[in-house]
């Protein structure tokens, strides 16, 4: 998608997507006996995929949280998912914010006129 | 990280919720009792410490407050006559834990003094990275 | 063709305003891609105010300037995406002035398509 700077924000959208789609299971399930929370990982696998110049190869896990369980066997800090759930949508924007300004430059570029 | 104030305020949640567990913790076994031959029920208290230090808050490297451990009150607790109570020794004592209600309802408030602050930390940065994302739009 | 009506059409464009150097935004590095990021170019005024340089020396240097602006915006966009940019601030400036540039940019060659359309026209 345009350059490789593209393709990296396109593979950041992909995984704070998935992100986000785990922290609200692990929200929903914040009482369910011996449920452990999951995390979303994609940030070391797009970082190596920049150093070897191809952003397509940046894969998203999942695994599972390692926090203490409580007396249910469920380990899912509400504070935790709350803050990661922030940080995921401000960055959700930020990478938005930046696709919008590189396909504006190009429009502006095609454009002319304006 | 792209936004370091949110793992400082979210470590500074994780330590007053966990002042309010040991709290509620001592507030449950306020009536605990255990015989003489036993230690008492041993309050609770949270012994917690900065992480890193100012310098490396202000460049995004690692802040915040962390537990690092539990330490426990006095062993000895009350020694209350009870005669009546199944536990009693031979002299009808037993023992109470040394907890003070008043003491455990004024860390209670402050404990949730901290954490709505933490709260309003990452209310108040949440508000201002949003600021700097429209840097430029119109 | 350096007809000399060419100097007086010049004189009609607009002032280019001078772009802050990306160098002076306090940057700081972070853990992101290695090495500094080098100063955009200043745009200096054109026009009759500086009448050392030619016209397409203006030109080039603006073009120049402008592709600093950009990579300098898309490497911040890179670090941005793996969660490695300190100060989100920095990246929303260095994508608005690559944004000015390029809108600058497009506006100059607009003009002087304009300018050169309007000498081609006269009468010879």
């Amino acid at each position: 998608m345009i350059d490789s700077t593209g393709s990296a924000i396109y593979a950041a959208l992909n995984g704070l997507a998935a992100r986000q789609r785990v922290i609200a299971n692990n929200v929903a399930n914040v009482e369910t006996p011996g449920y452990i929370a999951g995390r979303v990982t994609f940030e070391d696998s797009l970082r190596a995929a920049i150093a070897d110049g191809d952003t397509g190869a940046t894969s998203v896990s999942t695994v599972s949280s390692t926090d203490p369980v409580n007396v249910n066997g469920n380990n899912v800090s509400l504070d935790n998912e709350v803050v990661s759930l922030t940080d995921t949508d401000l960055r959700y924007q930020l990478m938005v914010q930046a696709l919008n300004q590189k396909f504006g430059l190009l429009r502006t570029a095609i454009g002319g006129g304006a | 990280m792209l936004f370091p104030t949110f793992q400082t305020a979210s470590s500074g949640l994780g330590v007053f919720r966990t002042w309010m567990d040991a709290v509620s913790d001592n507030m449950a076994n306020l009536d605990t009792v255990r015989p003489t031959s036993q230690a008492a029920f041993q309050a609770r208290f949270v012994v917690a410490q900065a992480i890193g230090g100012g310098q490396e808050a202000m460049t995004g490297g690692p802040a915040g407050a962390a537990v690092t451990g539990i330490s426990f009150g006095d062993a000895a607790g009350r020694l209350v006559h009870d005669p009546t109570n199944p536990l009693a020794d031979a002299q009808g004592m037993v023992r109470y834990p040394d907890v003070d209600m008043g003491d455990q309802m004024t860390q209670l408030m402050i404990a949730q003094r901290g954490y709505e602050a933490n709260l309003s930390v990452i209310d108040r940065a949440k508000d201002a990275y949003q600021q700097a994302l429209s840097i430029g739009r119109g | 063709m350096a007809l000399p009506a060419i100097a007086g059409a010049a004189a009609q464009l607009p002032t280019l305003p001078t772009l802050p150097s990306t160098g002076q935004i306090g940057w700081t590095g972070g853990t992101g891609p290695a090495g500094a990021i080098p100063p955009g170019d200043t745009v200096p005024a054109a026009g009759a105010a500086n009448g050392t340089q030619s016209f397409g020396q203006t030109l080039t240097k603006a073009l120049d300037s402008l592709q600093g602006a950009q990579a300098n915006a898309d490497r911040l966009a890179v670090s941005a995406a793996t969660g490695d940019l300190t100060n989100v601030h920095d990246y929303m400036i260095a994508a608005t002035e690559a944004s000015l540039a390029t809108e600058l940019t497009v506006a100059v060659r607009n003009k002087a398509v304009e300018s050169f359309n309007q000498i081609m026209n006269m009468g010879v």
